[in-house]
């Protein structure tokens, strides 16, 4: 899942980044409103967590041109504003959430994570699927109830797959939402994490659960043979 | 205290002056009446009387008063007219039988002069009298010789001007009743159009003071049937409800500022200190972060130090000790305390002026924190590898210090708002060093404290110089050591 902090506070910004990292977070970051919209209107994130009083251009503002742009990614506002006048400011300016500082890493995190689960429409924190579990929140995997050791990109590639379950999701777009940019890669190198997730997960003849749609990329659905 | 009010003013002298207008102009009119009356009255008197004169009569050389003569033989006359002759030589007096035993005053005026005059009548009723002093007319072929001149008769015809003065007494009241009438009418028209022509202005005190805390600000609705003479005071208090507006969203932006700038250190302090603590780090891990997080709570410390002493600034309660300054010295000693920062940022510092002593009357600490917010603020936004540009000149009332930099980021547009607190160029918080964003303010307030002034220019060539102007005498009240009065 890649999220996005705009935030012009040097350490809250490095912290945030570094918390949603060791959750398996994609992270971009930025410290000034402009570059920020520009961000967010050229990229597609799961989640946008945005500080309002930013230079150059303010989150209020940013946020009004991203939701005139007909972006509908969940953006959660983090500011120092407390007032209810103020919160109600921003969530009708079209923010899902609104987190006053200080406030919890844990709390962030939760929050965040709420909204990726509204986004495709989960309302748990566990993913099911056949006799597949993802615990999203303590990002485990297991298959009939035996747990499954998978590496960090494999967790993110299994999580991203499940969130968009019986959807053929293209490889552009788990690429989008799995891969830093820095992070770089081969054109096959999706192809072998999901060889290497199908070897771990079809252990003991069990179905197999990603499916390759030829030429247009992977879907996770038990019922497509 | 007592308030006077309009109502009652208005009310009171209204009817007061109507009142006494209407009174002056009734007893006006009853003194004319009156007149009239009493003039037709003495008229008549004197038309009957001169009527009876003519029968005072010579014949055959002596004086007969006819007169009695002909009222003794009219029933009516006999008894209604009243009067009284005396011969002036002789004394002797002729009177009207309706006289009876009593008499008429005896007065008059010179020959043919007519008097008239109120007197009680011998029955006791008022009355009004003509007197005047008379010849005898010749009668007949018998008073050849006789000089009427050496005869001269007084003459007096009295009447009752009861039944008049009952008329004129019937009038007063009624004039009187009808006054007060009128008046009580009166009285109640002013109240109602008194009343009806303040009731706007009641309207506009109850929708003050209905005035909730969330509208205070919005301007009063000024009604069609206000009276001019209220609206512009309406109008003025609308312009004094909008700078008071003006003024408190400058505060609530100020105070967001400040809760922003003091909120966001510690979400840095919190989210720092629980990601140390999210999982088992090394020893050395642990100091960086323990000291990132004390970094941040020095910078917020400085922060507070600052907003406190704006506020003391602002609100006029800062202590202050003037004394006599070397003010080239104050500014090299600053130059010296940032000298590290200019050589990172490869920097030059350079005086304009050989001179080394220029005096001022001003607080060392204030003025210290003055320089080091301007020489730091420089340093800050000036490109590497430029000269910041000090400047002092001075004359008997004052010392003006500039400092000119190559200004980065930086548009006319900027400098009205450069010393509004935290107003900050495009660019990252603390991308430029540690800047708070209110050090241009603080300048602004010390130097309001010390009476002076300072400036922004931008030229042509992207340089900005501020011009501090301090003069040789502090303001009045700031006397050393004593708090600042507003």
């Amino acid at each position: 899942m890649r999220v996005l902090v705009v935030e012009d506070y040097q350490p809250l910004r490095e912290n945030i980044t570094e918390c949603l990292l060791e959750q398996n977070f994609v992270v971009d970051t930025t410290a000034t409103g402009d570059e920020g919209l520009w961000l967010a209107t050229n990229q597609l994130y799961d989640v946008i967590l945005l500080d309002i009083m930013l230079p150059n251009l303010d989150g209020l503002t940013l946020l009004k041109r991203l939701r005139a742009s007909g972006s509908n990614v969940p953006a959660i506002l983090i500011s120092a504003r407390d007032s209810v006048e103020q919160r109600i400011e921003g969530l009708e300016t079209g923010a899902d959430d609104y987190l006053v500082k200080p406030f919890a890493l844990e709390e962030m995190l939760a929050r965040v994570k709420a909204q990726i689960r509204r986004r495709y429409q989960k309302k748990s924190p566990l993913l099911n699927l056949d006799d597949l579990t993802i615990d999203t929140q303590k990002q485990l995997v297991a298959r009939s109830g035996e747990e499954i050791p998978l590496t960090r990109k494999e967790y993110k590639i299994l999580e991203y797959l499940a969130y968009r379950k019986g959807e053929v999701v293209t490889r552009p777009d788990i690429w989008e939402h799995v891969y830093d940019d820095q992070e770089g890669g081969l054109s096959n190198t999706l192809d072998v994490y999901i060889g290497y997730l199908r070897r771990k997960l079809n252990t003991g003849n069990r179905p197999n659960l990603i499916k390759t749609i030829r030429g247009r990329g992977y879907t996770l659905d038990p019922e497509i043979e | 205290m007592k308030r006077p009010s309009i109502r009652k003013r208005l009310i009171l002298w209204t009817g007061l002056l109507t009142g006494f207008a209407m009174v002056t102009g009734i007893l006006i009119l009853y003194w004319g009446i009156k007149k009239s009356l009493l003039n037709q009255f003495d008229e008549i008197m004197n038309e009957a009387a001169s009527l009876v004169m003519i029968e005072v009569e010579v014949k055959n050389g002596k004086v007969f008063h006819e007169w009695k003569e002909a009222i003794k033989n009219d029933d009516t006359r006999r008894e209604s007219l009243l009067i009284q002759a005396w011969d002036k030589n002789t004394g002797e007096t002729f009177k009207s039988p309706a006289l009876g035993t009593g008499s008429l005053e005896r007065r008059s005026g010179a020959l043919n002069e007519r008097i008239f005059y109120n007197l009680t009548l011998p029955n006791g009723e008022r009355g009004r009298a003509m007197a005047t002093e008379i010849l005898p007319t010749l009668e007949g072929d018998g008073n050849k010789g006789f000089d009427v001149t050496k005869h001269p008769q007084i003459f007096i015809w009295a009447d009752s001007t009861e039944p008049l003065l009952r008329e004129l007494e019937n009038v007063r009241k009624n004039l009187i009743l009808g006054a007060v009438a009128f008046l009580g009418l009166i009285w109640i028209a002013i109240w109602a159009v008194v009343s009806k022509s303040l009731l706007p202005i009641s309207e506009l005190s109850r929708e003050i003071a209905s005035r909730t805390d969330d509208h205070l600000g919005a301007p009063l609705p000024i009604p069609g049937r206000l009276p001019v003479e209220i609206v512009g005071a309406a109008e003025n208090f609308n312009i004094l409800l909008k700078r008071i507006e003006g003024q408190r969203e400058r505060d609530r932006e100020f105070s967001l500022h400040v809760s922003h700038e003091l909120r966001t250190p510690l979400s840095g302090i919190q989210t720092t200190l629980e990601q140390c603590l999210s999982k088992d780090r090394s020893g050395q891990d642990y100091k960086e972060r323990v000291r990132k997080a004390l970094t941040i709570t020095e910078g917020l410390r400085r922060m507070v130090g600052r907003l406190m002493r704006f506020s003391r600034l602002s609100r006029s309660t800062e202590v202050i000790a003037p004394e006599k300054l070397n003010i080239r010295k104050l500014i090299d000693r600053q130059c010296f305390l940032l000298e590290e920062q200019i050589e990172d940022a490869k920097l030059k510092i350079a005086w304009v002026v050989d001179q080394t002593e220029f005096w001022g009357i001003a607080d060392r600490e204030l003025l210290a924190i003055l320089f080091a917010n301007l020489i730091g603020n420089a340093i800050s936004y000036s490109p590497p590898h430029t000269s910041i540009h000090l400047k002092l000149e001075e004359d008997e009332q004052k010392t003006s210090f500039s400092i000119s930099n190559k200004a980065t980021d930086l548009c006319k547009g900027d400098l009205s708002r450069l010393f509004e607190p935290f107003f900050r160029q495009a660019g990252e918080r603390g991308a430029r060093g540690d800047h708070s964003g209110i050090g241009l303010s603080l300048c602004s307030e010390i130097i309001r404290v010390l009476g002076g002034t300072i400036k922004a220019n931008l030229d042509q060539k992207n340089t900005i110089t501020f011009t501090v102007t301090l003069f040789k005498r502090l303001p009045e009240g700031n006397s050393p050591g004593s708090a600042r009065s507003g």
